[in-house]
Formats: C-alpha cells, structure tokens, sequence
C-alpha cells in the first residue's frame, strides 16, 4: 500500500515535471509573446521590446509581435525604430480587411508617417470608397503634408458637397 | 510501474496538456500603448467643415473659408476659437467691420491663453488698443517670459502716447535680453518720442558697432 502510495506521488510528480518542461519548450515563443505583453501593458517598455526582439530574432514575424514593438518603440519615443515596426505590420497586412488597415492608417497619422497614411487611407478608399473615417484621415494626412488643395478635396467629398 | 511507464504516460499527459494550451492562447494585443489613433466612426460633418475651413485659410482662399466658417458657426455658435479663426480670415481679407461684427460676439474667457494672445493681435490690426492691452497683460501674467507679447504690448502703449506703460514693458524686456539690439533701438525711440532725448543717446550708442 505505502509503496502503491509512493509510486502514485512520484507518477503526478514526474507528470508535473515533463508537463512543465514540455510546455516550456513547445510554447517558449507564445511565453515570450505572453511576458512582452504584459510587460508592455505595465509600462515596462524596454523590457518588452527586449522580448519582442528576442521573438523576431527566433522568426516570429507576426503582426502582433511588429504592434507590440510599435506601442512600445512608441512609448520609449524611438521614432525610427517604430517606423521600422510599422512598416514590418503594414507589410504584414498588404491584403488586409479595410477596418485593419484603417487602424493601421490611423497608427501612421498618429505617428506623423503621413506618406504611410495616406496610401494605407486610399487602399481603404479604393475597397470603401463611403468609409467616412478614412475620409477623414486622408484629409487629414494631406493636410499634414501640406497637400491643401487635396485635402479641401477630400474634405468636400466627405462634406457631400463634391462627387 | 516501473519508471520506464511513469515517464511515457506522463509524456502523453504532456503532450495533450500543451496543445490544449496552445490552441487555448489568444494572440491579441492588448488595447493599451496607442490611445485616440483609431478614428471613431462616427465624423460629425462640423468636425470637417472646420478643418475645410482652416486648409482655405492655409490656402489664402478666403472667401471661401469665410463661408465656410460661417456655416460651422451657425451650428456651433459656442465654437469661439472657430470665430477667431473665421476673424482671422476676415482681417486678413480685408473685411475689417465685419471682422469688427464678429469680434463683438467673441467671450475672451472661453480662449486658451495664445488664442487671447491672437485676438488681442486682431484688435490691434483694428486699433481697437484698449481691448487688446488687458487680453496682453493676461497672457503676460501667465507666462512672464513671453517676450514676443510683452514687445507686442511696449509697440502698443507708446503708438498709444502711453510712453510710461510702454518704457516700463521695454525695461522689463532688456532685462530679459539685454543683447537685443532692436528692440533696445525701440525702446530708444519711444525715450525720444517721450522726450527723454540725453536717455536715448547711450541707448542708441550701445546699438552700434
């Protein structure tokens, strides 16, 4: 009986230990990817974005990996590397639906890549030429280029008050 | 059971175990990092009609900007920035008594600091002076080190004969930068225009090379 015992504890401890190693070896990236955004959520960007890297080095070219690098790169302010990141996620995402690649347009104003914008908001316009969100962005990153003329184009398509 | 079929029935639990974690794992960003960069889908059209408005203005295409700023301001008759703006373009087009008009329906209380700063400019272009100098005298007590308003008030006062209030903004300034050759030349003439000609001499000495 205490042997039957003994075996039953060593087999759930021996089970525990491979679960754990085996989980740890097969998941080693999603852990990362777990660790980087929890990281990224509490502020603690460098760290994050030393994951992140350690991701893309192992080939783990997701979009959610290049966003996190882009929120994080963002918060420490390296605008270079975050425009490194939104390229990477704007490549990622050619054959996109519209709603992404208005998120990822809306990302590039924000971020003063007005050229990125611009061309991401036309692709949208070209699917959903009523989408008056991208409308609007694209008025507003013609704008921020100086294209006045454009964006009072777009802003009186927007406006209905041109076809 | 011996320790050879502990570990292959534990590997087999293993094995499950992960890919049900696998598959269990969401690969989403979290929300949080870039805050206010996906638009709302909801674009109210004032929201555009004023940016139209400003690009007009960029554009120099007044007339068209004036219109369209008018149009903003009979929805949004509470926009005051709006009403400066569309005095702006108005000023700048030549229309000073309609811009006069518009300034009367303007609560300078409603203006962040640099935008009471641009109206007391506009009622300086309209030399309407004595509305001008307490909107100055507000962004200078709020920011003393705003020397292009505190020059703006000095230029002000004296073309207003107030050669006191004027020179006493002028001393202020040369405290602040006592390098600047112009504006010490101004601050010499309004001496001179007060009549303080033996005070201007060393003024306009310290000018020269």
């Amino acid at each position: 009986m205490t042997k039957q015992v003994q075996q039953f504890v060593l087999f759930i401890l021996a089970v525990s230990i491979v679960t754990s190693v085996v989980y740890h070896v097969l998941n080693r990236d999603n852990i990362s990817l777990q660790k980087a955004q929890q990281y990224a959520s509490n502020g603690r960007y460098s760290e994050a974005v030393s994951l992140y890297e350690k991701l893309v080095a192992n080939g783990v070219h997701s979009e959610v990996v290049y966003e996190g690098v882009l929120i994080c790169q963002n918060a420490l302010k390296k605008p270079e590397k975050a425009r490194g990141a939104l390229q990477n996620l704007i490549f990622q995402n050619k054959d996109a639906e519209p709603t992404r690649l208005r998120y990822l347009a809306a990302i590039a104003l924000g971020m003063g890549e007005q050229d990125i914008a611009t061309q991401q908001y036309r692709k949208v316009l070209l699917a959903r030429p009523d989408d008056r969100s991208a409308r609007l962005g694209l008025a507003r990153a013609l704008a921020r280029s100086g294209l006045y003329e454009e964006a009072v184009k777009e802003y009186r398509l927007l406006l209905g008050e041109i076809k | 059971m011996n320790c050879l079929h502990i570990m292959l029935i534990a590997s087999v639990v293993a094995t499950a175990t992960c890919s049900l974690a696998k598959e269990s794992q969401t690969l989403t960003q979290p929300d949080a990092g870039l805050p206010g960069l996906t638009p709302s889908e909801v674009i109210p059209d004032w929201v555009a009609r004023w940016e139209l408005a400003r690009c007009l203005t960029i554009l120099k295409r007044y007339d068209e900007a004036i219109a369209d700023y008018q149009i903003l301001l009979k929805g949004k008759p509470e926009l005051h920035k709006a009403r400066l703006e569309c005095a702006q373009a108005l000023v700048w087009s030549d229309k000073k008594s309609e811009a006069d008009t518009l300034l009367e329906k303007i609560n300078a209380s409603q203006l962040t600091l640099p935008e009471q700063g641009a109206l007391a400019d506009l009622y300086v272009i309209l030399k309407k002076y004595a509305l001008a100098a307490p909107l100055y005298r507000t962004v200078l007590a709020a920011t003393p080190e705003d020397h292009k308003t505190r020059l703006k008030l000095a230029e002000m006062l004296s073309w207003e004969k107030k050669y006191a209030e004027s020179l006493t903004e002028y001393t202020t300034l040369l405290k602040a930068l006592p390098e600047d050759q112009q504006i010490r030349r101004k601050y010499a003439l309004v001496l001179i225009w007060n009549g303080q000609h033996e005070a201007a001499i060393p003024e306009l000495r310290k000018t020269l090379p």
